[in-house]
């Protein structure tokens, strides 16, 4: 661990250094085969839309022992009221099945529910599902999100006053729902209103993510037209890499209890709302993670370099490294030990984030 | 952001710790003064020290009522509210205990029966039941054998053809008072319905399957009453159901007959002080059928009284051959037959007791482990801080734990499954905050700064980033609420108290008590196991209590830069 918090040091420092930045291209290459993967999935395999979506009955009953021979017998019992189709029946735990029927009116409802306690089910739990249920859901979902868009590009908008970071944010998020919606499509997951609100938290923890790392993008480019030695695009990505620790960090944080989730959603209850709740924020954490380094901030740095004042430092600073080139600096020499890691040229030295204070307040008041 | 630590901003973290010590205090206090107290909204004292547990948890029937909307509008929100007490109102006649009726996303209507399945109540209580008044304009004998369907339907589609919004209730009236052939001065489009609806008349076999299935106020009904057989021809609407204010079975003094005294309110009973008056001067002249008015509910017809005053002050009687049970029963169909809206039933779930209690040990289960493996991970990674850290998540989630309660007294507010999940995905939140406050006080360490002057300049940049991130989190769970349905909104809930209660925590525990623990021996120095030692923070040469070299006198300037 020690190892890991000195890692931490040399990130801070830039003596380690990932070029998250310059190699924006290797990123989007990666997502792109990722997005590319994910909507063949959507084409190849489709969504499994659970009951909520299609309306239905889902019965749940305890079994002495839920084995093959419970299903055949659930199955038949179900059978014996023919409006209910085709049921599904899987087990659920080692003492539950679980029996998907077609729509049924009350009464019929009902019927099957004898019809299970006859053949040896006990507590016969009953959930009747109207066939607009699952869609009024996503509808409304679909409302909070386009809500939900707009109000957060105005707030990243106006606490970092920088609409490109709102773009980067935006691409980022979509980036991960997109990617979170493919594992679903793979894996063949129901689809049911709980994945959709895990869809909907996703939205708040990839923005989450994505502000801290602004944040600190904000800070250390304040200022950097005054800077000489690094463009824009440097400063930022020293930000991405002394914010690293954090986001590992975070990302083991947050993902360890959903995991839990997961784990004892799929182990103690089988199928149900804890499990599909539980593997969209998984997928879409990590997602969120990776997105808020690897995309958003190469996007919102390519985006803000167009800006003619932001291009114009970048080549006046790019030209001067290069001048400077033949005689690299002996810190930067001195601070790359031969160790097998990437150095960019940005990390030099322990460079200061902030130029002194004396310096800063010289031109601008 | 990072101004040398004037006197002014000096931290006071006792202060801030005992602050926040008191309001644990309180919001406890309140809870013992309830737990005393015993007061509890359904009479039945409740433990208030377990939270209130969703139907998912504990077991019982859900049912879920949709409102049909007309043209896909949403209906208004006081006629859904009306709606959901009339509907309480017949749940609670069914005498089920301890149900729960609420409104849900502006057109839903959500009952809620701890306990045994009551599935059933579902037809019984959300029957639809639209109660109007109308003028009778005609009646006839029932048919014998009915209209060909097609026929029906072309002829139903030519009484709607005629706009009848634009007739005045004088023209409604005279219509019946004097003759239907008052309309037929009017457009055309008139002469040619009421033919149509002479036709439907003359067609109509009177029985329950043949009643009108689309009662739409705006449209003369043809309907019948099924007691009598009488088949009517009525008016549009003139009074609607929801203008009955009291409905009331009585036997009057010095008579023997039950009746059901009615009382008007608003629009309807000025409508039916100008009606009863010209209907009643029909009956005075002996025109008995031309005085005649109709209740309607759900299409058929309860009653058709001729008028037999002049009622200004809305208060009539209903008279006809009533016996106790169903004078009572028109006055209740009256009273809450009115509901304002039409439901279909949405979905209606019923959870035994034991997969309930499975649903709960599994969230409280994933719950512990997840904040386990959370707090195993911490100690790993920053040692002693985690102590600090682990605090915080242990006093997030005690206070979560009060709210939870109160909120549950309070506004209802019920733990259901996916909130647990909310709940359990905030513990990443609130380990969140902590973990971005501490990088930035290494950072700051590693700038040079001594570690007492870095918790001031580290929380300085923190607390901003960790602002904006829950107002992202606050955000997403407030939208999430307000646009979500059913168990979504539990979630949210969670996840927005937590993210609250998160800020609360970092702000007036976490911080403070880093600030305390910046001044003693063990962290200050950077004890080995304290998590701030200089070679796990990656600094070399100087102990974390001093200041960097290079840097004195310069506290916010990078360190290491120094020749």
């Amino acid at each position: 661990m020690s190892r890991l918090s000195s890692f931490g040091q040399h990130l801070y420092s830039g003596q380690i250094s990932f070029d998250f930045v310059g190699r924006r291209r290797l990123w989007y290459t990666l997502s792109a085969l990722i997005l590319v993967t994910v909507i063949a999935g959507f084409v190849v395999r489709g969504f499994h839309f659970g009951i909520e979506f299609k309306g239905g009955v889902e019965f749940t009953a305890q079994v002495q022992k839920a084995d093959t021979h419970a299903v055949d017998a659930m199955t038949a019992a179900a059978r014996t009221v023919p409006e209910s189709g085709d049921p599904i029946v899987n087990t659920s735990g080692a003492h539950m099945v679980r029996i998907q029927t077609s729509p049924l009116t009350q009464r019929q409802a009902t019927a099957v529910e004898e019809a299970l306690t006859k053949a040896g089910a006990t507590e016969v739990s009953q959930d009747l599902i109207g066939p607009s249920w699952g869609r009024q859901v996503a509808q409304k979902a679909l409302t909070g999100l386009i809500v939900f868009l707009v109000i957060v590009v105005l707030f990243i908008w106006g606490y970092f006053r920088e609409w490109r970071m709102s773009v980067a944010a935006l691409v980022a998020l979509a980036h991960d729902l997109v990617i979170t919606a493919g594992v679903y499509a793979w894996s063949g997951f129901e689809v049911t209103p709980a994945t959709v609100t895990g869809l909907l938290t996703i939205l708040g923890y990839s923005l989450y993510d994505t502000v801290v790392v602004f944040d600190k993008v904000r800070e250390n480019t304040k200022g950097v037209q005054r800077s000489t030695t690094k463009t824009y695009a440097d400063r930022a990505n020293l930000a991405v890499n002394q914010t690293l620790v954090r986001s590992i960090n975070t990302s083991v944080t947050a993902l360890l209890p959903v995991a839990a989730i997961l784990i004892v959603g799929a182990a103690v209850l089988g199928t149900g709302p804890l499990k599909d709740l539980a593997l969209a924020l998984f997928v879409g954490m990590a997602a969120g993670t990776y997105s808020s380094i690897c995309i958003a901030t190469p996007l919102a740095v390519q985006l803000k370099e167009r800006e003619p004042a932001i291009k114009a430092h970048t080549a006046r600073v790019l030209g001067k490294r290069d001048e400077t080139l033949t005689k690299p600096e002996a810190v930067a020499v001195t601070a790359t030990p031969a160790r097998p890691v990437t150095v960019s040229r940005s990390a030099k030295r322990n460079q200061p984030t902030r130029s002194t204070r004396s310096k800063r307040s010289k031109g601008s008041r | 952001m990072s101004a040398p630590t004037t006197r002014r901003s000096l931290p006071r973290p006792r202060r801030t710790l005992l602050v926040f010590l008191a309001f644990v205090l309180v919001l406890v206090a309140i809870l013992v003064g309830l737990d005393l107290s015993g007061s509890s909204k359904h009479g039945k004292r409740e433990n208030v020290w377990q939270p209130r547990l969703g139907l998912d948890l504990k077991g019982g029937t859900r049912i879920t009522l949709q409102a049909k909307s007309e043209k896909g509008k949403k209906p208004e929100p006081d006629k859904l509210l009306q709606a959901r007490s009339i509907i309480d109102q017949r749940v609670n006649a069914t005498g089920v205990a301890e149900s729960e009726v609420t409104t849900q996303g502006g057109d839903q209507i959500i009952i809620e029966i701890p306990g045994q399945s009551e599935q059933a109540i579902a037809d019984q209580v959300g029957r639809t039941a639209q109660l109007r008044f109308r003028l009778l304009w005609g009646s006839t004998a029932s048919a014998t054998k009915p209209l060909p369907p097609a026929r029906k339907a072309q002829l139903e589609a030519e009484v709607a053809k005629a706009d009848w919004s634009k007739l005045s209730l004088d023209q409604l009236i005279q219509a019946e008072t004097v003759g239907l052939q008052t309309l037929a001065s009017l457009p055309t489009q008139y002469t040619k319905s009421l033919e149509a609806l002479a036709a439907l008349a003359k067609g109509f076999v009177c029985n329950r399957r043949s009643l009108p299935s689309n009662d739409r106020a705006d449209l003369p009904l043809v309907t019948c009453e099924i007691k009598t057989g009488e088949v009517m021809v009525l008016s549009p609407m003139i009074i609607p159901g929801t203008d009955v204010k009291r409905a009331t079975p009585t036997v009057p003094s010095n008579t023997v007959q039950w009746v059901v005294a009615i009382q008007l309110k608003g629009e309807g009973r000025r409508t039916f002080d100008k009606a009863s008056g010209a209907l009643y001067q029909q009956t005075q002249a002996g025109q008995e059928a031309k005085s005649r008015f109709a209740i309607v509910l759900d299409g058929e017809v309860l009653s058709a009284p001729t008028m037999q005053a002049h009622i200004t002050d809305g208060a009539s009687q209903i008279q006809g051959d009533f016996t106790a049970v169903s004078a009572r029963d028109l006055a209740n169909q009256l009273k809450y037959g009115a509901l304002p809206l039409t439901f279909e039933l949405n979905g209606s779930s019923y959870e035994g007791p034991t997969l309930a209690g499975t649903q709960l040990n599994a969230g409280l289960v994933a719950g512990a482990i997840g904040l386990a493996l959370v707090v195993v991970y911490l100690l790993l990674y920053y040692r002693g801080l985690a102590m600090v850290a682990i605090g915080s998540l242990i006093i997030a989630a005690l206070l979560t734990y009060l709210f939870v309660l109160l909120l549950g007294r309070g506004v209802g507010f019920t733990l259901t499954l996916p909130g647990i999940a909310g709940l359990i995905v905030a513990i990443g939140i609130t380990a969140d905050s902590f973990i971005v406050f501490f990088e930035r006080l290494r950072d700051e360490v590693r700038d040079g700064k001594s570690l007492r002057l870095a918790v001031e300049a580290g929380w300085d940049r923190a607390k901003n980033t960790i602002l904006a991130a829950d107002a992202v989190s606050i955000l997403a769970a407030l939208i999430l609420y307000i646009f979500a349905i059913g168990v979504v909104r539990g979630f949210a809930f969670a996840l927005g108290l937590t993210t609250l209660i998160d800020i609360l925590v970092v702000f007036a525990f976490t911080k403070p008590m880093v600030t305390l623990l910046a001044r003693t021996k063990f962290f200050g120095e950077g004890h080995r196991l304290s998590g701030l030692d200089a070679s796990h923070l990656g600094i070399s040469g100087r102990k974390v209590s001093e200041i960097g070299r290079g840097t004195v006198g310069r506290p916010s300037a990078g360190g290491g830069e120094a020749p």
